[in-house]
């Protein structure tokens, strides 16, 4: 078999082609439609963009992941009778077909980045860098505060130290709450009003060196709780919009690995049952979490929380573009031995 | 390539199938042997099942043999060299219907290295010749017919250097048919090798120079066909009642007797031919 590994723009063409037969199409519309038209004001933008994000994509995941299973089967049914003759390896025919199929899951995922949305006013949000470390406490005199340091942050316009705090149940209904951050010789201070689950922010002051944060319950109140894992780095963005290209991308990555995954499993077996399997996989890579950033989609649980908590995610670690090329490549070379696995078969 | 290599060269080829739960062994060819001259014309005829279409198949690539050794033009029919120079029309109609024939035919003569302005032009040609230029739906609306004429139009566009065809005129009308002989005229012009598996034994007859019959998986008799140049055997054409009758008491006064006689499959055809123009 020969080696050579191309793109042949017809069959990329084809495979795109049978991704939206007119079923799929006129569903699609339906429920964009739908989407598109409701707009209960008492819903609030990042909620309605997790719920969006939420609901669509995975009415769509299984939708492209069966479309790239289909491919082997259309391939032994009819494709190989008039493709396998031509002067294209199989490799390029497997890699050309993915390539069709995600770019139809890309433009299936960017509608729906669309209808997340469309009609929002995009003012501007915060987007999350990372979790920084904070101790476990709970403010319960008047006066009572506690202080750490958030280590060197680097400098940068618009940093934001996110503190999310909530009260004790039973000590009161509020509690106004003070947050100080230090560095150097330069202080900032922010003051909130905490009731139940509540958050604070504090700007960074610019330059270099340690920084330290300072939380105090200056006046009486309710009890106020520090958890680990409360505070992390935000910085100032000016569109709120970026929330859904952020989950767009990882989407993006994550459909491209489990399209090619689906495929190769699907020029092995039935489309149900590799499609099947291949959702299997899929679905807990969903919430694998930020410990195993190198899986494309690895975050996207927490992405999508978090863009309904009205932030915008962090950038995509480059990791997981090694990764995917990994899940990609193993599902296209799948694929490529699998088209002639059933020769075999053949009536 | 080598200069003396064959076209199509198959060794020992066998095939089988695994079939069923308990994964029976069918076999299919048992030690198949064909070499085929560059230029040659080879009809290979048989009973249903005799393994005519999964030879054609494994010799143009779609499909592996279980064992033995298959060349075209020397290389391996996997490798894409022997591929831009083979045209191969498939049993049925495997075609992908979500195309329309022109959109098909390019994706087909693209893949074999046929592209731009000029391959557009070749294939839009080459469509005109089948009749299929102004058909704008998509290959999943046409007949039977009408999809058997594009199977022509893949395998002949881009001039290919061996043809594998596999029963080209299953639900071909007689206008695709003389399509057919003319394009295979031409192809045999340039010096294509041809393949050509058919149940009809007069198509084999007129357009190849050897058969091979094929039975149980293996060859059983080949035979060139030369044409008889003695005095024994006469065919004539175009002779209307009278005339007939005059020729036949010619020749009972001689001694002879006609021993056949029916209507030209050219003269039916052209006839045939000439009421589909009248139509249109």
């Amino acid at each position: 078999m020969s080696s050579v590994l191309r793109v042949e723009r017809g069959l990329l063409l084809l495979a795109l082609r049978r991704m939206f037969p007119l079923p799929v199409v006129a569903a699609t519309l339906l429920v964009a439609a739908g989407f598109a038209l409701a707009h209960p004001a008492s819903v609030s933008a990042p909620i309605r963009r997790e719920t969006t994000w939420t609901a669509l994509a995975l009415v769509a995941l299984p939708l492209a992941l069966h479309a790239a299973a289909s491919l082997g089967r259309r391939w032994r049914l009819g494709d190989r009778a008039w493709l396998g003759s031509r002067a294209v390896s199989r490799g390029t025919v497997a890699l050309s077909a993915w390539l069709g199929t995600w770019i139809g899951a890309i433009a299936l995922f960017g509608g729906i980045a669309l209808l997340a949305e469309v009609g929002r006013e995009d003012g501007g949000a915060r987007r999350r860098l990372r979790a920084l470390e904070s101790p476990r406490a709970a403010l319960v005199e008047p006066g009572a505060r506690t202080a750490w340091s958030a280590g060197e942050l680097g400098d940068g316009e618009g940093l934001l130290l996110h503190l999310a705090l909530g009260t004790a149940p039973g000590s009161g209904p509020t509690a106004t709450i003070r947050a100080t951050c230090t560095r150097g010789a330069e202080s900032s201070t922010a003051e909130a009003l905490v009731f139940g689950r509540s958050s604070i922010e504090v700007e960074v002051p610019r330059g270099h060196g340690e920084v330290r944060i300072e939380v105090a319950k200056p006046g009486p109140g309710c009890t106020v709780v520090l958890a680990p894992g409360a505070l992390s780095l935000h910085v100032a963005e000016d569109r709120a919009g970026l929330a859904s290209f952020e989950l767009f991308l990882r989407w993006v990555l994550f459909v491209g690995a489990w399209t090619a995954l689906a495929m190769g499993i699907g020029a092995w077996m039935r489309a149900s049952v590799a499609t099947a399997l291949a959702l299997a996989a899929a679905l807990p890579v969903l919430g694998a979490g930020r410990g195993a950033a190198w899986l494309p989609g690895a975050d996207l649980a927490t992405a999508l929380a978090e863009a309904g908590d009205g932030l915008i995610p962090p950038h995509a670690p480059v990791i997981a573009l090694f990764g995917f090329a990994v899940l990609a490549l193993s599902g296209i070379a799948l694929a490529a031995r699998g088209l002639d696995a059933g020769a075999g078969d053949a009536a | 390539m080598s200069p003396n290599s064959s076209a199509l060269s198959l060794c020992g080829i066998s095939k089988h199938y695994r079939r069923g739960l308990l994964a029976r062994r069918v076999e299919v060819l048992g030690g198949l042997d064909l070499e085929l001259a560059p230029g040659a014309r080879l009809g290979l005829v048989g009973p249903n099942g005799a393994g005519k279409s999964t030879c054609l198949r494994i010799a143009a690539g779609v499909e592996p043999a279980s064992s033995g050794s298959v060349a075209v033009f020397g290389r391996p029919p996997r490798e894409l060299e022997p591929r831009r120079r083979t045209g191969f029309l498939p049993d049925g109609a495997p075609f992908p219907g979500e195309l329309t024939a022109r959109a098909c035919l390019e994706l087909c003569a693209g893949i074999q290295g046929l592209r731009g302005a000029g391959a557009r032009g070749t294939c839009g040609r080459m469509l005109e010749r089948v009749g299929l230029a102004s058909v704008r739906g998509r290959l999943a609306s046409f007949s039977q017919g009408m999809l058997r004429r594009f199977a022509l139009a893949q395998a002949f566009v881009c001039e290919p250097d061996l043809l594998l065809l596999d029963e080209p005129t299953a639900g071909l009308d007689a206008e695709g048919h003389v399509v057919l002989e003319e394009l295979l005229a031409e192809a045999h012009a340039r010096g294509t090798a041809l393949v050509l598996c058919s149940h009809h034994l007069d198509e084999v007859l007129a357009w190849t120079d050897e058969i091979s019959v094929l039975a149980g998986g293996t060859l059983h008799a080949r035979a060139e066909l030369e044409i008889d140049s003695g005095a024994a055997r006469l065919e004539i054409e175009g002779l209307d009642e009278p005339a007939f009758a005059e020729l036949e008491q010619w020749i009972a006064g001689r001694g002879g007797r006609i021993t056949a006689r029916s209507p030209t499959t050219r003269a039916l055809l052209s006839v045939y031919a000439e009421l589909g123009e009248g139509e249109r």
